[in-house]
C-alpha cells in the first residue's frame, strides 16, 4: 500500500511537470498584455519597457518557463502583477472561503444524491422514482446562477431570512452550499440509482432477501456498498474541480474564494496568478483522485494495490 | 465610490487620470450639480452605526501611489485625505488639509500653509517633511507608482520650508495640479507607516475614515477616526463622523448587489438604467445620480485603414448613427448625445458643437458615400468591386455591445457593412494597440481637457493610445497650446477650435454621454454627490435598523 502511494506520487511528477508546461503556454498565447493592463495610459514607452523588465517579460519565454518552474519547487510562485502581494499569499487568503463552501456543498450532495438515488432504485418504476429522477434531470440541466438568483431572491428578498452576499457568517454559507450541493446531488443520484438497479438483480441480493434479511439491510449494507465505486469516482471528480473554486456561485454570493481570484487574474493577465491557481488546481485533481483510488480498496477488499 | 470590465464599480472621481472605460455604463462616473445633491441636511444626527456599500471591484492596493483603478482613489480619499479640495458649487479648489495656498503668477510655484491640527491616524502630525516625503515617493521609479506617478510628472521640487510650510516647484505650467492635489491618489502618506510590510493591506491616512479591516474579496470595512476635525469649509460637519464604520462589501455580481440593497444587506450601491425608475419610485431609497467626467461613449477610426483616411467616409458614418435611438435602448434615457470630442462638464466645452456636430441623417450619408466615389451595390456600397466593410471592436456585454449591436444596423441601413468583434477589455486594448481595428468602441473619464492629449496627440502613436492613429499638425498645436495656457481665456479658445477642428475632420464619432446612479437606502441620512467627486459620507448618519 505504501508502495504503491510512493509509486503514484512518483508518477504524479511527470503530469505536473506537463501541466506547468500547459499551464504557462496558455498563459503566455492569451492575447493582451499585463502591463498595458497595470500600466495607466499615461505610461511612456519607457515605463512600460522598465516594468517589463522589472517582471521579468522581455526574457525569452523558456528562460520565463524556467523562472517560474524553479521558482514553484522552492515554493515561490511570484508576486501578483495586480496587488504586487505574493502570489502564495494571495492564494492562502482564498483557499479557506473555498474549501468551507466545498465541503459544505458536498456535505449536502453526498448524503441527499445517494439517498435520493437509493429509494428511486428501490421503488423503481414508481411515481417516487419519477419525481426524484425528474429533479434531478432539473439539478443537471439547471443553470446554476438561473437557482441561485431564485434563492436569493426567495430567501434574501423576499422572506429576509438569509445574507444573500458576503462571507461573514455562517448564515452566508447557506445560499451557496445549498445551490452547489443540490446541483452536485443530482449527478450522484442519477448515478447511484443507475449502479443500484444493477446490483439489485443480481444474484447475492436476491440470496440476502431469500435469508430474511430486511429491505433496509439489503438496500444499505449490501447492495449500496457495490454501488459505490463508480459513485465515489464521480464524487473525486467534483471534489476535485470543487477544490479550484467554483466561479458562478463564488460570483454569485460574493463568496471569496479562488474562482474569484482566477477570474480577476484572468482579466487582469496576471501570469504568476494564472500560473499559481492552475498548478494548485492540478495538485489539488492529482491529490484527489489518488485519495479516490485507495477508497477503491475500502470499499471492495478484492482491489490490490501494488 | 467607485471599469471592466476591470474596471468599476464607483462612484467616483476620478480626477486626473484617464480611465478608459472599460466597463459598460462606467462606473467611475461624472455629476450631476442639478440633479445630483442629496440631503445635505443630516437632520438628528446620531453617532454610530454602520453604512454598507455595495461595490463591484475590490482595489488592487490601497497604497494609493500604486493603484490606477477608480475605487482606490476614491476609497483612499477617505481613509487618506488630500491636500486641496473641489468646492462643489464654485468648482473652485480649497484648501482641505492647508490653512492657505497660493501659486505664483508663472503658475510654477505653489505654497501651502499647513494645518497644524492635523495629525495621521498613527497619531504622528502631519507636516510639511511628510508631504515632500510623499511626492519624493511618488516620483521615484522603485515606487512604480502609477496614477500619482502621472499627477506628479510636472513637479520638479518639494521644500519642507517650515513644519507647516510647503513649497511645490513645477518645471511647466500645469492646469490640471489643483485637482491632482485634490485625489485620493495624492494623498498625504505617513513614512513609518508606508515602509512597513503590507502597508498596501494597512493605508495610514490623514482622512476622516481609518483602515479597520480589509477581507481579500469580502469587505473593506473602515472605522471612524475619532480626531479628525479637519474637514473643507464646504462640509456641513468639520468632523468626526457619525458612522462608526464605513464597509465596503464586495459583490461582484449586479443582481446579487441589487438583492442586497432590497433585502438591506447593503445600503448604498450603483444600480443600472433599468432599475433607476424603480428605486425612484420606492420611498424607501433615494436615488443620486453623477454625469460622467468624460466621454461616455464614442466610436474611434483607425486612419491607417485606406477607406477611412477619406474624411467623407468617417462623415457619413457621423451622420449615419442614430445617438437618440442608442440613447433610448442601451441607456433608457438617460443620457444625452454626444457631438463634439469634449463633455459638457469640461472647462473649455463649446455648446457650439451641438449645432454643428453631424446629426442622424441617412441620407445625407449615402450622399457623401458616392461623393466619396462608392455606388450602391446590391445591399451595400462598393468601390473598385469592394464592400465597404469595417470591423468594430467592442466588449462582450453590458452597453457597448448593445450601442455596437445598434450602431451596425444603423451603418447598414445607410449601406456600410459592419463586422462587430467583441473583446474582452485586456484583448480589446491590445488589438487596438497592434492596429488590428477598423473601428473601435471607446470612452474615457478624466478631469480635464487635457485628455485629448493622450488620444489624439500624434507623438502617441504606438506606445500611447493615439489608437485612431491622428497625426494632424494643426490638432497637435491646438492640443498643446490648450495644455500650456496659464490663461483661462486663452485655454478655452485653443479647445474651442479643437472641438470644430475634430467635428470638421471627423476624427471620431462621438455617441452619448450619460449619467451613473446610486440608490441610498434612507436609513443613511446625509450622503451626498459631489458634481465631480462623487458620493460624499463626511456629513452622513445612520438610523438604526
Amino acid at each position: 500500500m505504501l508502495t504503491y502511494v510512493i509509486k503514484r506520487l512518483v508518477a504524479a511528477v511527470p503530469t505536473l511537470l506537463g501541466v506547468t508546461l500547459v499551464i504557462f503556454s496558455m498563459v503566455h498565447l492569451t492575447p493582451g498584455d499585463p502591463v498595458q493592463v497595470m500600466l495607466d495610459v499615461h505610461a511612456s514607452a519607457d515605463q512600460v519597457a522598465r516594468l517589463r523588465a522589472e517582471l521579468g517579460l522581455d526574457r525569452p519565454l523558456p528562460e520565463q518557463y524556467a523562472r517560474f518552474l524553479f521558482g514553484a519547487l522552492r515554493g515561490d510562485l511570484g508576486n501578483s502583477l495586480k496587488s504586487g502581494r505574493p502570489v502564495g499569499a494571495e492564494m492562502a487568503e482564498r483557499l479557506p472561503a473555498t474549501l468551507l463552501l466545498a465541503l459544505a456543498g458536498m456535505g449536502i450532495a453526498i448524503p441527499l444524491g445517494i439517498f435520493l438515488g437509493v429509494v428511486a432504485a428501490a421503488r423503481r418504476d414508481t411515481w417516487v422514482d419519477s419525481v426524484t429522477m425528474v429533479i434531478a434531470m432539473m439539478g443537471v440541466s439547471l443553470p446554476s446562477f438561473w437557482i441561485g438568483i431564485l434563492l436569493i431572491y426567495v430567501f434574501g428578498v423576499q422572506l429576509n431570512l438569509l445574507p444573500v452576499a458576503g462571507a461573514s457568517s455562517w448564515k452566508h454559507l447557506i445560499l451557496p452550499a445549498v445551490t452547489l450541493g443540490t446541483l452536485a446531488s443530482s449527478v450522484l443520484a442519477r448515478m447511484t440509482r443507475s449502479g443500484m438497479l444493477e446490483v439489485l438483480n443480481s444474484d447475492y441480493v436476491r440470496t440476502a432477501r431469500a435469508k430474511g434479511l430486511s429491505g433496509k439491510v439489503v438496500l444499505y449494507k449490501h447492495a449500496l456498498k457495490n454501488t459505490l465505486i463508480p459513485v465515489v469516482t464521480i464524487i473525486g471528480v467534483q471534489i476535485g474541480s470543487l477544490l479550484g473554486g467554483t466561479f458562478i456561485i463564488e460570483q454569485l454570493y460574493a463568496w471569496p474564494g479562488v474562482g474569484r481570484l482566477a477570474v480577476g487574474a484572468i482579466q487582469a493577465r496576471d501570469y504568476p496568478m494564472m500560473q499559481g491557481i492552475g498548478l494548485y488546481v492540478a495538485f489539488a485533481y492529482v491529490a484527489v483522485n489518488l485519495v479516490v483510488d485507495l477508497i477503491y480498496g475500502l470499499l471492495d477488499p478484492r482491489i490490490r494495490y501494488s | 465610490m467607485a471599469t471592466r470590465k476591470w474596471i468599476f464599480g464607483v462612484s467616483l472621481l476620478l480626477t486626473g487620470m484617464v480611465l478608459l472605460s472599460a466597463c459598460s455604463g462606467g462606473s467611475k462616473a461624472g455629476t450631476t450639480p442639478a440633479d445630483g445633491g442629496g440631503s445635505k441636511a443630516a437632520g438628528e444626527s446620531k453617532q454610530g452605526g454602520t453604512i454598507n456599500y455595495g461595490l463591484s471591484d475590490e482595489p488592487d492596493t490601497l497604497d494609493v501611489q500604486k493603484s490606477g483603478m477608480a475605487v482606490v482613489n476614491s476609497i483612499g480619499w477617505w481613509i487618506g485625505g488630500s491636500m486641496l479640495a473641489q468646492d462643489p458649487e464654485s468648482k473652485k479648489y480649497v484648501c482641505y488639509l492647508c490653512d492657505s495656498y497660493e501659486v505664483s503668477a508663472d503658475g510654477l510655484t505653489w505654497s501651502f500653509k499647513l494645518k497644524e491640527n492635523a495629525k495621521f491616524h498613527d497619531g504622528n502630525p502631519l507636516k510639511a517633511v511628510d508631504w515632500k516625503w510623499t511626492f519624493e515617493r511618488a516620483q521615484n521609479p522603485d515606487t512604480k507608482a502609477k496614477n500619482a506617478g502621472a499627477l506628479v510628472k510636472e513637479v520638479k521640487s518639494v521644500e519642507a520650508v517650515s513644519d507647516y510650510e510647503l513649497k511645490i516647484t513645477l518645471n511647466n505650467p500645469f492646469a490640471p495640479f489643483a485637482d491632482a492635489l485634490s485625489t485620493g491618489f495624492l494623498a498625504p502618506l505617513s513614512k513609518a507607516a508606508a515602509e512597513k510590510e503590507d502597508y498596501g493591506r494597512n493605508p495610514v491616512g490623514a482622512g476622516p475614515y481609518a483602515i479597520a479591516e480589509w477581507r481579500s474579496g469580502e469587505r473593506i470595512a473602515l472605522k471612524r477616526n475619532p480626531d479628525f476635525n479637519w474637514a473643507p469649509a464646504f462640509y456641513q460637519s468639520k468632523g468626526p463622523v457619525m458612522p462608526d464604520e464605513l464597509v465596503f462589501q464586495i459583490i461582484p455580481e449586479e443582481a446579487t448587489r441589487i438583492a442586497a440593497l432590497e433585502s438591506g444587506d447593503v445600503d448604498i450601491t450603483n444600480v443600472n438604467y433599468q432599475n433607476v425608475d424603480r428605486f425612484k419610485s420606492d420611498g424607501t431609497f433615494e436615488v443620486l445620480s453623477i454625469k460622467r467626467q468624460g466621454l461616455g461613449l464614442f466610436v474611434i477610426f483607425n486612419l491607417e485603414r485606406p477607406e477611412l483616411q477619406d474624411p467623407k467616409v468617417r462623415q457619413a458614418i457621423n451622420s449615419g448613427i442614430n445617438r437618440d435611438a442608442i440613447i433610448k435602448s442601451v441607456l433608457r434615457g438617460f443620457g444625452k448625445p454626444a457631438y463634439g470630442p469634449l463633455p459638457e462638464v469640461y472647462f473649455g466645452y463649446d455648446p457650439g458643437v451641438e449645432q454643428t456636430g453631424y446629426r442622424f441623417d441617412p441620407e445625407k450619408a449615402k450622399k457623401l458615400l458616392e461623393d466619396a466615389g462608392y455606388k450602391k451595390g446590391a445591399e451595400y456600397y462598393e468601390r473598385d468591386g469592394k464592400v465597404l466593410t469595417l470591423n468594430l471592436f467592442t466588449q462582450t456585454s453590458g452597453t457597448w455591445k448593445a450601442a455596437s449591436e445598434l450602431i451596425q444596423a444603423d451603418l447598414k441601413e445607410v449601406g456600410i457593412k459592419v463586422d462587430v468583434q467583441p473583446y474582452e477589455w485586456a484583448t480589446l486594448t491590445a488589438g487596438l494597440t497592434n492596429g488590428k481595428h477598423d473601428m473601435s468602441l471607446m470612452g474615457y473619464t478624466y478631469a480635464d481637457p487635457d485628455v485629448v492629449y493622450l488620444f489624439l496627440h500624434s507623438s502617441q502613436i504606438g506606445q500611447g493610445i493615439n489608437w485612431s492613429k491622428v497625426n494632424d499638425p494643426a490638432l497637435d498645436r491646438l492640443i498643446e497650446l490648450g495644455r500650456a495656457s496659464v490663461d483661462p481665456a486663452k485655454r478655452a479658445d485653443a479647445y474651442k477650435q479643437l472641438q470644430a477642428l475634430m467635428i470638421e475632420k471627423a476624427y471620431w464619432a462621438p455617441v452619448y454621454n450619460e449619467e451613473q446612479f446610486f440608490a441610498i437606502n434612507k436609513r443613511v441620512q446625509g450622503v451626498w454627490m459631489h458634481p465631480t467627486k462623487g458620493l460624499q459620507y463626511m456629513d452622513a448618519s445612520v438610523q438604526a435598523k
